[in-house]
């Protein structure tokens, strides 16, 4: 007969002690101060923020020091292992009042590439007109899912006392699996192909990448990348060559102005209770405003613009003319989203407001 | 139905009431927390302004306010255009069903011409514009009802 361990006769004693009818129930009595809540829900349903009532509602400065995954509010018992990763506890290194808003916003609005993108209605295209749009398409496939790489690579260390973080950072993973999803179904779906790569979005996603702690690295991709990428998105709705273009873009601008709108007031939070860490951000904004606007210049990202905003290969300087509000409208953005969340580079911006057409 | 005058409280309301009537369309879109303030320039210089209060999957109250001062609503974004930018994209709606390629809300508002937006709350500055982005889709359906809404517009002259 096989010999259990000690762990599984526990399990076995404690099956015959119910076996006999005796029963812990000592669970029943657990954390008194926070049993009998009667949240209100919202108009449209019970809402995240809505059941941060009382107790539950305290978000601490610090996380919990069990290190757990112990839901925010529960009785902890005094034997529950630390799980010895989750040491970004300090509230204001990953905090926004809006991560719980942007959240239910997230759920709410989930799309799926495959149904709600009117792919019957692709339409032949000039052969330059799809070969931009394939290019375009190449070029958001790689670079989408930095967004993504980038919350996972820090989310498993985030406290789980803040779990609205880390629902919405969930859910922007999700967003960009599906923007890269999208993007290569477009760049496949119509007679094309990827296309080239892109050398300079690369050094752009290693800054992200490297970033040195999650704050520099949320400020570098959800406020500099995401802004510029959601003016692009926006762009690519104003360039569409057909409604399956149209509709993509206006889907994926959505998500990407929740990631926007999270990183803008992560980072409002974060320079309010660490005034003296702003100039780590200034630091890493230089780096990537430089980079970004190298990647600007690169062919295989501002031609296939050009050919669409032109109507044609022959017509790329005109495409050039049309296209030449665009970056003045990514920089203004940009200094405006940093102005709301505190940081004034408008002397310090390493970019150019305007550039010669 | 009698045709309603654009702009007007009553046209606006007819839009409303037609997202109301689709619950199940605007679910699938999202909710909006928003206040979209549409400003019209006529040639003769008069200004019309309406305020639209979308809260969840509805637009749950349409006014005329005097002025911006007497706009109220969360998240207030004013959408500000010239009459005949705002004629052009009406008429384009209800002749195609829908806004075609070209007159979309985000192909009218990107180059800050024929359309601009601007948040009325200037410490939300940039993040209540970002809003008019996050709900996009919902926005446009909203003004893609106007195919549906039998429509004279304020320049038509009155029939004799």
């Amino acid at each position: 007969m096989t010999a259990f361990s000690p762990k599984v006769e526990e399990v076995f004693d404690r099956l015959a002690m119910m076996r006999d009818g005796k029963f812990d129930l000592s669970w029943m009595n657990a954390n008194p101060a926070g049993w009998g809540t009667r949240p209100t829900a919202s108009p449209g349903g019970l809402t995240v923020a809505d059941i941060n009532v009382g107790p539950y509602g305290v978000i601490p400065e610090r996380g919990s020091a069990h290190g757990s995954m112990a839901p925010r509010g529960a009785e902890v018992p005094p034997e529950t292992p630390s799980l010895g990763c989750y040491d970004i506890a300090d509230k204001a290194i990953v905090w926004a009042d809006n991560a719980a808003e942007l959240y239910e916003e997230a759920v709410a609005r989930q799309w799926s590439s495959t149904r709600d993108v009117p792919w019957d209605r692709l339409e032949e295209l000039p052969d330059d007109i799809e070969r931009a749009v394939c290019q375009l398409c190449t070029q958001l496939t790689e670079v989408e899912f930095i967004a993504g790489d980038m919350p996972a690579k820090w989310l498993w260390h985030i406290n789980h006392d803040f779990h609205e973080v880390k629902l919405f950072l969930a859910s922007q993973i999700f967003d960009e699996a599906r923007h890269m999803e999208v993007f290569r179904k477009r760049a496949l779906a119509n007679g094309g192909g990827l296309m080239q790569a892109s050398p300079n979005s690369e050094e752009l996603l290693r800054v992200i990448l490297e970033a040195p702690d999650y704050t520099v690295g949320s400020s570098l991709m959800h406020i500099l990348a995401e802004g510029f990428v959601l003016t692009l998105f926006r762009h690519g709705e104003f360039l569409a060559p057909t409604v399956v273009e149209k509709t993509i873009f206006r889907l994926c601008m959505q998500d990407e102005a929740r990631h926007v709108g999270y990183g803008t007031l992560h980072l409002k939070h974060f320079l309010k209770r660490h005034p003296e860490r702003v100039e780590e951000i200034h630091a890493i904004l230089d780096k990537g405003e430089e980079a970004i606007f190298a990647l600007g210049a690169e062919p295989q990202n501002i031609e296939p613009r050009l050919i669409l905003a032109g109507g044609g290969v022959e017509r790329m300087q005109e495409g050039m003319l049309r296209t030449g509000f665009l970056h003045r409208k990514q920089v203004q953005e940009y200094l405006h989203r940093l102005k709301v969340a505190g940081l004034d580079r408008t002397t310090r911006c390493r970019i150019p407001l305007e550039i010669a057409q | 139905m009698t045709p309603l005058r654009f702009p007007s409280v009553e046209w606006f309301r007819a839009l409303a009431a037609r997202m109301t009537a689709q619950p199940e369309k605007y679910r699938r879109l999202g909710a909006v927390d928003l206040t979209l303030v549409p400003r019209i320039v006529f040639p003769d210089g008069h200004v019309e302004l309406y305020s639209l209060v979308f809260a969840g999957q509805a637009c749950r109250a349409v006014t005329a306010p005097a002025d911006l001062a007497a706009v109220q609503g969360p998240h207030p974004v004013v959408i500000d255009g010239e009459w005949g930018a705002w004629r052009e994209m009406v008429e384009n709606v209800r002749q195609h069903g829908a806004a075609d390629l070209h007159h979309t809300l985000n192909y009218l508002t990107l180059p800050d011409w024929p359309f601009r937006l601007e948040a009325l709350d200037p410490e939300a500055g940039q993040l209540d514009v970002d809003r008019f982005y996050r709900y996009a889709a919902t926005l446009q359906a909203f003004f893609d009802e106007a195919a549906g809404v039998p429509t004279v517009f304020a320049d038509t002259p009155a029939a004799a």
